[in-house]
């Protein structure tokens, strides 16, 4: 389990790296191997099968967060859509680097399915990682901290 | 040049896709955020394209290009997906779906998508 958890743990990260790297034209400094911090936009994917299931977390802090906006949402934004455009995007980030996570995983992974996105608060956010175990990073960037938790919740 | 519509959930990924494919010189007629939204407004504008996301509350893609093909033969469907779902694009393309373009969508992939459904003579 704990070897699995590490995988899963490391793909994302490295995708994460890609994504700050390569999508945003972001340096990345440091990788921190544990966080317990949340952030201002949080969305949580859950991967799942018949005997696996694990939630990805992941959390971006809010400079960073406009920096990633504004390199999605080109032209003119009008006041009243922006919250509604932001928690689309944390959800739409979620799913790509997880999505994309997916395909170092190892093969017996093969048949997990991504959930929705959900968009959540910080209060939630805390009442799901509550009690749980989780391995967590953290990648500093010069506008901020992004950060992901891998919460397992069923093994087979 | 095409009359598209786009079917998705996320206002973000309908705005990336309007962006580039307007740059591309298409037309985007019309925007439904479900399955069964899309059924309804394909019948009235007829589009040449249609772009079409898998995970969508109320009715999922998949369902919704069946429903679509089943009155419209000719209809065409191309997937916008993520990594990960790609068994639900398998089923898909043998439902009828011409093509699909996973996230992140960038131009380059919507062109070699959009050249596979409509091939220039």
């Amino acid at each position: 389990m704990e070897k699995d958890i590490n995988h899963i743990l490391e793909s994302i990260k490295n995708e994460s790296k890609n994504f700050l790297e390569n999508n945003i034209s972001l340096q990345t400094y440091e990788i921190k191997t544990f966080c317990n911090k949340l952030n201002h936009h949080t969305s949580i994917i859950t991967l799942e099968d018949d005997t696996f299931l694990c939630r990805v977390i992941i959390s971006i802090e809010k400079e960073l967060f406009e920096a990633i906006f504004s390199e999605f949402i080109a032209g003119e934004i009008e006041e009243s859509q922006r919250d509604e455009l932001a928690i689309d995007l944390s959800n739409e980030i979620i799913n790509i680097i997880v999505g994309l996570s997916t395909r170092n995983f190892p093969k017996k992974f093969s048949h997990l399915i991504l959930s929705t996105p959900l968009y959540l608060t910080k209060k939630e956010v805390r009442k799901i990682i509550e009690k749980k175990q989780f391995q967590s990073f953290e990648i500093i960037t010069s506008l901020g901290s992004f950060n992901s938790y891998i919460i397992m919740d069923k093994n087979g | 040049m095409l009359n598209i519509m786009l079917v998705d959930d996320s206002t973000v990924i309908k705005r990336i896709l309007r962006k580039e494919l307007e740059a591309m010189g298409h037309t985007i007629v019309v925007e439904a955020k479900s399955g069964k939204e899309a059924i309804e407004l394909y019948a009235i504008y007829k589009p040449d394209l249609v772009t079409m996301d898998i995970t969508m509350p109320i009715m999922d893609g998949i369902t919704a290009l069946k429903k679509i093909r089943k009155d419209h033969k000719d209809a065409n469907i191309m997937m916008i997906t993520s990594h990960g779902e790609e068994q639900r694009v398998m089923e898909a393309i043998t439902s009828g779906a011409k093509g699909y373009v996973l996230k992140p969508i960038t131009r380059v992939e919507l062109e070699i998508a959009i050249k596979k459904i409509f091939p220039t003579p």
